[in-house]
């Protein structure tokens, strides 16, 4: 079983649960914020927000090897990328700058930078 | 080169047809798209029909990296934009890239976007509102979105003058064309049929409140009171004529005539410039009144709106002097849409010799006005002229000739 399917069951968690707040040092946390802030970001997830967010290129296999495509090469513009970074954002609750994001010229950058944030984000 | 300047594409988007084709034929049948408005639940609300284009899916015309940041209103015009290029045979490839401009007309912007990411940042906050709301429901980014998917990099920009805005976007167009660029890309397409934009609407206190659609909007009749609104419009490619009859293409008809004035402040004494306007233009074509064939009202259907377009008309033609139509009344008036819909039919009329007829109307007979009702008429239309007015006093004015 691989990490990205063991965080899926995982959050897949009965939802009851998952909103139940649990203190920790520092304050008071749901189990759903904390299994989120635990969660891996993966180029999956990426494809699946930039399809929501910004579309995709009909020229563009998004499902192929995308990791190290320059983003411009993908149909992505700056805005694409802010657009992208605000879901990112909200749905995994973490900080993200916008020149963090916009900094990043691939997928594998820009995921690379979400687990960064990830890892550093209090919960 | 010529004085004048050639209408060589068209892409039409009606409540009564999708594309010139469908909209052309059912225009000249005198089939009317007027119905209950299905976009939204507009039970509660005192206007209940509108004009809705009908079978338009963005999706399998636009790519899919167009979706998440257009609002209906630039989808509906890149569409037309697509259309008009190809019925003007010209890609933007064939020609330099500052060679072609962009100059649409808008009246709201796109509200239904708009309406969406504002609902988002009140019940969930700002982190909820799509970066594209920073442009998608600007005037601007019609011009914008079709300068950008064609790489189109010559002048461009956005009128903004209600009803009237769609006529002074192409003679904006005209200006740059004799100013040297050889296309412009123009006209308007404006969609806001939606809770925010029928609100927005509604506060005119022109709009129809009948609900039977074959008697809801009656200009010149008695029973005038208020309009339906509609969505869609026309974009259309304008091209020095000279230069457009060398590359071998005719064109529909050629614009030889403008004119825009400016309502007096209610109470001045001074007279309505509608008159004026018509005056105007002619003198601008160098046209006497009798060379005019056919005159497409603005068709306001408020009582006084009405008497001042008929009187004007009697004015400058004399009674029953000359062919009068609304094919409105089949669409709604469509905002900035309006005026380049009506250029686009003026233009298939004088390409056809068949004058679009007005439905549902019967006129006030003190208007003297020879309006073309219920059939379409065979007529020899060499030129026409296009009114069209805007909320808050714009009164515009065009007049295009049959190829030479």
């Amino acid at each position: 079983m691989t990490t990205a399917d063991w965080d899926h069951r995982r959050v897949g968690c009965d939802a009851l649960v998952a909103e139940q707040p649990v203190s920790r040092a520092g304050g008071t946390s749901t189990m759903k914020e904390i299994v989120m802030s635990k969660l891996e970001f993966t180029i999956n997830d990426l494809r699946r927000i930039l399809r929501e967010g910004a579309g995709t290129d009909e020229e563009v296999d998004l499902d192929g090897d995308i990791l190290d495509e320059d983003f411009p090469a993908l149909g992505y513009d700056s805005l694409a990328l802010l657009e992208t970074s605000a879901r990112i954002a909200r749905e995994y609750r973490v900080e993200l700058d916008d020149e963090t994001v916009t900094s990043a010229q691939t997928p594998r950058e820009l995921v690379g930078a979400v687990n960064a944030a990830l890892a550093t984000t209090p919960v | 080169m010529s004085e004048s300047i050639a209408i060589t594409g068209l892409g039409v988007a009606a409540p009564n047809g999708l594309g010139k084709r469908d909209f052309w034929k059912s225009t000249r049948d005198g089939r009317s798209g007027l119905g209950r408005i299905t976009h939204f639940d507009a039970a509660q609300y005192p206007s209940k029909l509108a004009g809705e284009v009908p079978g338009f899916d963005a999706r399998s015309y636009l790519p899919g990296r167009l979706m998440p940041q257009t609002d209906r209103m630039t989808r509906l015009a890149l569409v037309a934009a697509d259309w008009a290029l190809a019925d003007a045979g010209i890609g933007p490839a064939e020609l330099g890239e500052f060679d072609v401009g962009v100059i649409t007309a808008s009246s709201s912007g796109g509200f239904e976007f708009g309406q969406r990411e504002l609902q988002s940042l009140w019940s969930k906050g700002g982190r909820y509102v799509s970066a594209y709301q920073s442009f998608a429901w600007f005037y601007a980014v019609n011009s914008g979105q079709i300068s950008i998917r064609h790489g189109l990099r010559g002048p461009s920009g956005v009128v903004v003058a209600d009803q009237a805005g769609g006529l002074d976007a192409v003679a904006q167009a005209r200006r740059q064309i004799r100013k040297g660029t050889p296309v412009v890309l123009s006209g308007g397409m404006d969609a806001s049929i939606c809770p925010w934009g029928w609100v927005a609407q509604l506060a005119s206190r022109r709009l129809s409140t009948s609900e039977d659609p074959e008697s809801a909007y009656l200009p010149f009749d008695a029973r005038a009171a208020g309009h339906v609104p509609g969505e869609g419009g026309t974009i259309m490619v304008l091209e020095d004529a000279e230069a457009a009859r060398l590359r071998g293409a005719t064109g529909y008809a050629e614009i030889i005539g403008y004119a825009a004035t400016f309502d007096p402040r209610r109470g001045s004494g001074r007279p309505p410039g509608l008159e004026r306007t018509i005056r105007l233009a002619l003198a601008d074509a160098d046209l006497d009144a009798s060379a005019v064939d056919v005159v497409f009202a603005d068709a306001a259907a408020m009582p006084e709106l009405d008497r001042i377009e008929a009187e004007a008309i009697e004015a400058v033609f004399g009674p029953y002097g000359v062919a009068v139509t609304a094919p409105k009344t089949m669409t709604g008036r469509l905002n900035s849409g309006g005026g380049p819909l009506d250029l686009a039919a003026a233009a298939l009329a004088v390409q056809d010799g068949i004058i679009p007829p007005t439905v549902g109307v019967e006129p006030i007979e003190d208007y003297h006005l020879d309006l073309v009702l219920a059939e379409p008429r065979s007529a020899r239309v060499r030129v026409a002229l296009v009114l069209a007015r805007g909320h808050g006093g714009f009164n515009s004015a065009l007049i295009v000739r049959a190829p030479r």
